[in-house]
């Protein structure tokens, strides 16, 4: 089967992915944004970044969590070729999903061919609410701290 | 921001270079949101199926406004309770409602499950399912309710107080279920167009539902002969036919175009 023009480098480079790399990748904006107050922050209310989950917020597991939150499942070749990853990389951040709890992996067959269908969860969508809020929050204070000076 | 992969339907960037900002990521996240939900949006066949069987409809219609051979064209005034789909037939002028009940018994049946049957296809060709098992239900179980009332209020005459009004004496009420379930699809598919859609035709139904809309043509100059009055209820029944079209149609070829750019991409 011919792939897109351009999978065979996206394989290529999500194959190097080393696991130190997907850490590295996984630790993501959370870790790296920090909980760092701002001028005219209260000191009670908690940094949006306490809302973020580093199994929900990995980039792609939140695209994984986006498109199946939005439909009532999703196949796993949309979600391939929606989010531009490869198959092995995506059943890795499936499987890590689905270990969470957050999403319901069904496999199944049409005629002869496989198909896997990819189902969001209650945790799951609470989980992604919570992630958008505390992104927008984020949002929000960086915009107003830009605001102040 | 970072570059994206190309050949995909466009993809999240990979984190090549620097942290995103959350703004970014919102914005991605929005971007894939809006392509899996064009991707899965199918309501234009229920659309135009429901347009075109009530397009199918209009002779019947005609056929229960004819006044039955050496009878006057008056209204005959008796619903016939009972074992009979009166409510969807309604008490239409000349003949009686009866083969248009079970018209549209049939065909609303019929039409929703070729819709479950329709985005199912699409799911399975597309990837992503629409949750339209609410649309289906809802259409069903009003269906049903409408078949069953006239029986169960003659075993409870308390269930009378649910007969919808003058709402189905004109034999308009599938149009109100139809309606109904629109609304349902336009949460399911997270459609403002297809909210609006809803509302057009919803307006439209209970129009031609409490009015003779025929009225309206006939202060305009349209004037059948005697012979062709019943052909006077055709407005009343192609009104909502053409909102259903006009909006499935229109559908049709913006969903087409969404997937061909995205097939293009």
């Amino acid at each position: 089967m011919s792939e897109p023009e351009g999978r065979g480098a996206a394989w290529t480079e999500e194959r190097g992915t080393s696991d130190e790399g997907r850490r590295r990748s996984e630790g993501g904006m959370g870790r790296r944004a920090g909980p760092r107050r701002r001028a005219g922050d209260t000191a009670d209310a908690p940094h949006p970044t306490s809302g973020l989950d580093d199994t929900v917020h990995q980039r792609h597991r939140l695209g994984v969590l986006t498109i199946t939150a939005e439909a009532q499942r999703a196949d796993f070749g949309y979600l391939r070729d929606a989010l531009g990853l490869t198959p092995g990389n995506l059943s890795r951040h499936l499987m890590v999903l689905e270990e969470a709890g957050l999403i319901q992996v069904e496999k199944g067959y049409e005629g002869r061919r496989p198909r896997t269908w990819v189902r969001i969860t209650s945790d799951g969508r609470a989980a992604l609410a919570t992630e958008l809020s505390a992104l927008t929050e984020l949002v929000r204070r960086h915009g107003r701290g830009n605001g102040a000076g | 921001m970072s570059a994206e992969v190309p050949g995909g339907q466009g993809g999240i960037p990979r984190e090549s270079a620097g942290s995103p900002e959350p703004g970014e990521v919102l914005r991605e996240l929005a971007a894939v949101r809006r392509r899996a939900r064009s991707a899965r949006h199918a309501y234009w066949f229920p659309l135009v199926l429901f347009g075109l069987l009530t397009c199918a409809a209009a002779p019947l219609y005609v056929s229960a406004a004819t006044p039955p051979a050496g009878a006057s064209a008056t209204i005959t005034g008796t619903a016939v309770l009972g074992g009979t789909p009166t409510v969807l037939g309604g008490m239409p002028t000349g003949g009686s409602g009866f083969y248009l009940g079970w018209y549209w018994l049939v065909a609303l049946v019929g039409g929703y499950l070729l819709t479950l049957f329709w985005y199912r296809r699409h799911a399975r060709r597309i990837g992503v399912q629409t949750p339209a098992r609410g649309y289906i239900a809802t259409g069903v179980v009003l269906t049903a309710l409408a078949l069953l009332l006239p029986l169960l209020s003659q075993l409870v005459p308390f269930l009378r107080w649910l007969w919808p009004g003058d709402l189905w004496i004109r034999g308009t009420f599938a149009f109100l279920i139809i309606a109904a379930g629109l609304w349902i699809l336009a949460r399911a598919e997270r459609s403002v167009a297809l909210a609006i859609t809803a509302a057009v035709y919803t307006g439209a139904a209970v129009l031609v539902s409490l009015y003779n809309v025929e009225n309206l043509l006939f202060r305009l100059g349209w004037n059948p002969g005697n012979g062709d009055s019943p052909l006077t209820v055709l407005p009343g029944v192609l009104l909502p036919a053409v909102v259903l079209l006009i909006a499935g149609l229109a559908a049709f070829v913006v969903q087409r175009k969404i997937r061909r750019a995205g097939d293009t991409a």
